[in-house]
């Protein structure tokens, strides 16, 4: 089992998680407009205060991490497990993304005086990071390879943010109005949070905690920023994790108040019979928080609910969507029967396809605890390590040559980047979004293309095959190609086709609608290529019970003249 | 309007990566999305950009979008009526 054994929010509207609670009680919030980064348009925005010193993307993970830490001894092997959509790659003294985890670890390190080892990795898996972390880091404890960990979200805001969601026109120029019928669009915020997860034994003591329950990541295959019609994979995120909640007196959406996320939600949620169920959404407070969304959200949850209340959906007036769905548009009291238990589903949903739901169940006095508690464990199918296969197949392609299986692959003589279109050209031919994508993605795209190729004539692996990257330099040649569009002056034209790449959990989204997989998908920043983290990355996505298969492995682009990817695919035995 | 309309399919041609295509192979009264080119939202986001920076009109909501962005000769009639450079 796995509980929460402390948390902070460190936002516009408060330093602690109580500060945040009591603003989101009593209805406040920070989204204002501002005029800033030469930015031709105002934008409505949840900010830090703009003074002289901005804090780095690291200060603000490091102070959220100690006031967590503050009233918690951790000790034995503790995973580090950081998530955001951009880390620090933008702005003055940017470093390649998988770095920031080596940086933060040395950071708190001395404020982890009893512990044995610390593993550092980050998640960058759009806007739904932040679940993508606790559901990742649930797993690591679950499967015995840590005791602790701290699971940490930031993202700070910056013209190239800004710019890149303008030219999506997904900025609404009001503050925000989830699931409202006049809802315009989202607003950005900025944010740190934190929750620290410890591995428990059953005979621990469980009361007044809460624990996390597996929770589940589905793509939707069909299309890389557009949430798909049916909510195919957010549905199928959610029924996952509802198998592992009783009855949830809430759910947590991810709302940003864009027409199409809110639909496609509602439309889940109908679909999976939740329609009764009462749904919050907390953009209005905070913006969105992006890699901090998923973990800010669930902790103010929480809180919320063991206080007795769920929080109201600021900005909420009328039901725009096409199904019916109690969205909670004031305070809503529990009863005190539902104070002493609750329960409920945090959902997200984000670009690259990806969906994810995740359930938290909160046991209350000692009295009926341990009922509860085996009540939980009944409803979890999942545990203990998967016995993986050795990798059946492999690639490797580097600007000098493609390996596949072991043996080298005519090229015709092509190198470099254009080697990517030559491949493309010789053994796909049929797929022109390719000549579309970045680096990163064509890279993917054509391994993964090889490997099945290889493969054969599989079955339909649906929900079954996990596609799991890791990299150092994440997506830094389309940052790049954005930032030439955002030049000040009269160069000013942020491309939303360059901006999109601009996330390296996009380059799963590609593959997932080419070969139409709905299982998990999941982009990881390494501070360099470790492949003993790497394997037991790919170990804890099998203790999702739908996958049974997984292509992995190590894929890096830091310049058009210097890639590689490594992939696998393995099978479970 | 027929220097317009070649003008126009090498710079769609260039903003949206249609690298397997020439200018001869756009029918400029074909849809540009669903059969046609088969674009996409993005692509969409992509054309209004093309106004802007190419032909200086800003703002167009992709809802005005779909009548504008209908075919290549829809958008050259647009633009023609609308440009500021």
């Amino acid at each position: 089992m796995v509980k929460i054994i402390a948390d902070n929010i460190l936002s516009p509207l408060g330093e602690t998680t109580r500060d945040n609670l009591l603003a989101v009680r009593d209805g406040r919030s920070r989204l204002q407009t501002h005029r800033l980064w030469q930015i031709p348009d105002p934008f409505v925005a949840s900010l830090f205060d703009q003074g002289q010193e901005r804090p780095t993307y690291e200060m603000l993970v490091l102070s959220s991490i100690l006031r967590c830490l503050d009233g918690c001894t951790l000790s034995g092997r503790v995973a580090l497990v950081l998530s955001s959509t951009k880390g620090h790659t933008i702005g003055p003294d940017a470093h390649p993304f998988g770095e920031s985890a080596r940086r933060i670890e040395r950071l708190i390190r001395p404020f982890l005086p009893k512990v044995e080892s610390l593993t550092s990795l980050t998640v960058s898996n759009a806007c739904v990071s932040g679940l993508s972390a606790l559901i990742v880091a649930r797993r690591l404890l679950e499967m015995g390879a840590y005791d602790y960990a701290i699971v940490a979200g930031c993202d700070v805001q910056s013209r190239f943010i800004v710019a890149g969601f303008q030219s999506f026109m997904a900025m609404s120029p009001e503050p925000c109005r989830p699931f409202d019928e006049d809802r315009c669009g989202l607003n950005l915020g900025e944010a740190s949070a934190t929750i620290i997860f410890k591995r428990c034994s059953d005979d621990e003591d469980f009361s007044r905690q809460w624990v996390a329950l597996p929770g589940y990541m589905r793509n939707d295959a069909y299309h890389i920023s557009t949430p798909s019609r049916t909510a195919e994979g957010s549905y199928l995120a959610l029924t996952a994790a509802l198998g592992h909640v009783a009855s949830p007196l809430c759910i947590s959406a991810h709302g940003t108040a864009t027409l199409y996320n809110d639909e496609m939600e509602a439309s889940a949620i109908h679909r999976a019979s939740m329609g009764e169920v009462p749904v919050t959404a907390l953009k209005g407070y905070f913006g969105h928080t992006m890699g901090a969304a998923g973990i800010l959200e669930s902790i103010l949850t929480m809180h919320a609910l063991q206080e007795g209340w769920i929080p109201a959906t600021l900005g909420f007036n009328a039901l725009g969507t096409s199904r019916p769905l109690h969205v909670v548009n004031r305070l809503q009291p529990l009863s005190t029967q539902q104070k002493q238990h609750p329960s409920f589903i945090k959902m997200m949903s984000g670009f690259g396809g990806c969906n994810t739901a995740m359930g938290f169940e909160y046991l209350g006095d000692t009295k009926g605890c341990e009922e509860i508690l085996g009540d939980i464990k009944g409803r979890m199918c999942s545990g203990g390590e998967a016995k993986l296969m050795e990798p059946a197949l492999s690639v490797r392609i580097t600007p000098e040559g493609v390996t596949l299986c072991g043996e080298a692959l005519p090229v015709d003589g092509a190198k470099g980047k254009s080697m990517l279109t030559a491949l493309y050209r010789k053994y796909v031919g049929d797929y022109p979004k390719f000549y579309k994508m970045d680096l990163l993605s064509r890279l993917g795209f054509i391994a993964a293309e090889l490997l099945f190729k290889k493969e054969g004539a599989h079955a339909a692996f649906d929900q079954s095959r996990a596609v799991l990257l890791f990299g150092q330099s994440a997506s830094c040649v389309a940052d790049r190609s954005f930032e030439a569009t955002i030049q000040p002056g009269d160069n000013y034209f942020p491309s939303p086709a360059d901006f999109v790449y601009t996330l390296p959990n996009i380059v799963l989204g590609e593959i997932a609608i080419r070969h139409q997989l709905h299982g998990e998908t999941c982009y990881f920043a390494l501070s360099e290529r470790d492949d003993a983290l790497i394997r037991q990355l790919v170990s804890q996505a099998f203790l999702d019970p739908a996958t049974t298969s997984a292509l992995y492995g190590w894929i890096d682009a830091p310049d058009d003249d210097h890639f590689v990817a490594e992939l696998y695919i393995l099978n479970i035995l | 309007m027929t220097e317009l309309l070649e003008t126009l399919k090498q710079q769609v041609i260039d903003a949206l990566n249609l690298e397997d295509l020439t200018p001869e192979d756009i029918d400029v009264d074909a849809p540009l999305f669903g059969e046609g080119l088969g674009l996409d939202s993005i692509d969409a986001l992509e054309l209004i950009m093309i106004l802007e920076k190419e032909y200086g009109i800003k703002h167009q909501s992709p809802a005005q979008g779909k009548e504008i962005f209908k075919s290549i000769r829809t958008m050259a009639e647009f633009i023609q009526a609308n440009r500021t450079k």
